[in-house]
């Protein structure tokens, strides 16, 4: 990449720049090229197993713990999860070099667009894995603990390393879904957008050019990816604001909010702190707001082996919430949470960068295309 | 069986963790000659097609054989077996 994205990106070393962008294309090689190979083994081999054995049942556990035992999986295993981790350590291995600058450009965006409202004092939740997708230091950046490092790194990581995914500024997810949630509610004009774990923005920049009379705030509990995420968006001329706050009791008021959505959060945190998410959402919508929620699809949308694909994040890419949070029944949660059943959605957005031509395996979304499921009130 | 232990605790699963973050050494290195290469044609100095055409004059031609054995010496020589005390 020749070109930054935006001004608090800044250009590494040259060899800085191989290994980060190597590691992304290695990732994309296992998920893209080597893993689908692997289903013709579950299909001759295991489901057959599986299914001639009494003592046993075809769910994706059952499928999973099979596949382990097959060689060229298992090396998946060990390489994948290698890149994973050398992936975000080339990130923050540049951006440890450029933390100065970053943050002088930081200081010098300060009176940008965007807004900034940090809240030290707030408790990091517990359920958040400390190195999450094996990303060191995680979004609080524990034992290091720079005011913006562990935002920047998540910014070079998702920027380089999915760059053919959701594009350099990491906003396909946000632009296809805002598209896909006009057509499918072409009345809805919401004038105060909430987003929830909204990490550095990468979603939420796209909300505000979708609906650019809204107030659009975003919420997270990392301090250092919410005061990158500011200087991103103002560096992009985006008047957006990130406050820390948590998305379970956000403290704005009952019915204050229009839209408010998270994006490839839930699975982050744990049930209890899920089912007090969907009740918060619910509080803050006003009559008319719409709620959804964005992840890979759940498991009540995969065949068993698909399932089983997540056995890797789970217990190799610090993601240990995805077993439960994928097997939640949606619709019987958004109903404890107070929301009407004959008003709840799911919906999948065709991601618009692959139909502008991009293949849609290296993507690594589903078919080219995002996840969300929701109510309105 | 190897198949049962834990993914990651075996030696040949270390061996493949190694020699998966070993790979973006080697591919860093000859990118930076690639770069180097590509600069010096720039620079009007050298061109790659100087570099693949190049033959050693006889003693340089000793000296790169010795440094490759050195490094064979070096990388290799475990896996000679010690002759068996009497």
């Amino acid at each position: 990449m020749t070109d930054m994205p935006h001004a608090m990106m800044l250009p590494p070393r040259s060899g800085d720049a191989t290994r980060e962008a190597y590691w992304g294309e290695l990732q994309t090689f296992l998920e893209a090229e080597v893993r689908p190979g692997f289903r013709a083994h579950y299909r001759d081999v295991v489901a057959p197993a599986l299914a001639a054995d009494p003592g046993r049942t075809l769910d994706w556990r059952g499928i999973a713990a099979a596949m382990r035992r097959y060689g060229p999986n298992r090396a998946w295993y060990v390489a994948r999860t290698e890149a994973q981790r050398q992936a975000f350590d080339a990130s923050r291995v540049i951006v440890d070099g450029q933390v100065d600058a970053l943050a002088e450009r930081a200081a010098a965006l300060g009176n940008g667009p965007a807004t900034l409202e940090i809240d030290p004092a707030l408790p990091f939740p517990d359920y958040v894995q400390q190195d999450a997708h094996n990303m060191t230091g995680g979004y609080e950046d524990h034992g290091q603990h720079h005011p913006l490092a562990a935002g920047a790194t998540y910014d070079r990581a998702l920027s380089i390393h999915r760059v053919a995914a959701m594009g350099p500024l990491v906003d396909d997810v946000g632009h296809s879904i805002a598209a896909r949630l006009t057509q499918a509610f072409p009345d809805f004009a919401p004038r105060r957008i909430l987003e929830l774990g909204c990490t550095v923005g990468h979603t939420l920049l796209p909300f505000k050019a979708a609906f650019p009379d809204a107030d659009v705030v975003g919420v997270d509990v990392s301090g250092p990816c919410l005061a990158f995420g500011a200087a991103r968006a103002s560096a992009l001329e985006t008047a957006v604001t990130f406050s820390q706050r948590n998305a379970e009791h956000t403290g704005y008021p009952d019915e204050s909010v229009d839209l408010v959505f998270s994006r490839i959060l839930l699975h982050e945190t744990c049930e209890a702190a899920t089912r007090a998410v969907f009740a918060e959402c619910h509080r803050l919508l006003r009559p008319g707001g719409i709620m959804f929620h964005s992840d890979a699809p759940p498991f009540d949308e995969l065949d068993p082996y698909d399932q089983s694909l997540r056995d890797w994040d789970i217990h190799f890419n610090a993601e240990p919430f995805m077993a439960g949070y994928y097997a939640m029944n949606l619709e019987e949660e958004f109903d404890r949470a107070g929301f009407r059943r004959d008003a709840m959605f799911r919906l999948y957005a065709p991601s618009l960068i692959v139909q502008r031509g991009y293949r849609a395996e290296q993507t690594r979304t589903r078919g080219g295309r995002y996840f969300l499921a929701g109510a309105r009130k | 069986m190897p198949q049962d232990e834990p993914i990651g605790t075996t030696v040949a699963d270390r061996s493949l963790q190694i020699t998966t973050a070993l790979s973006a050494e080697v591919v860093v290195l000859r990118e930076r000659l690639d770069i180097v290469e590509r600069l010096a044609a720039a620079h009007g100095l050298f061109g790659p097609g100087d570099v693949d055409a190049y033959v050693p004059e006889p003693g340089v031609a000793e000296s790169l054989a010795a440094a490759r054995r050195a490094f064979i010496e070096r990388i290799f020589g475990t896996m000679r077996v010690q002759a068996p005390r009497r």
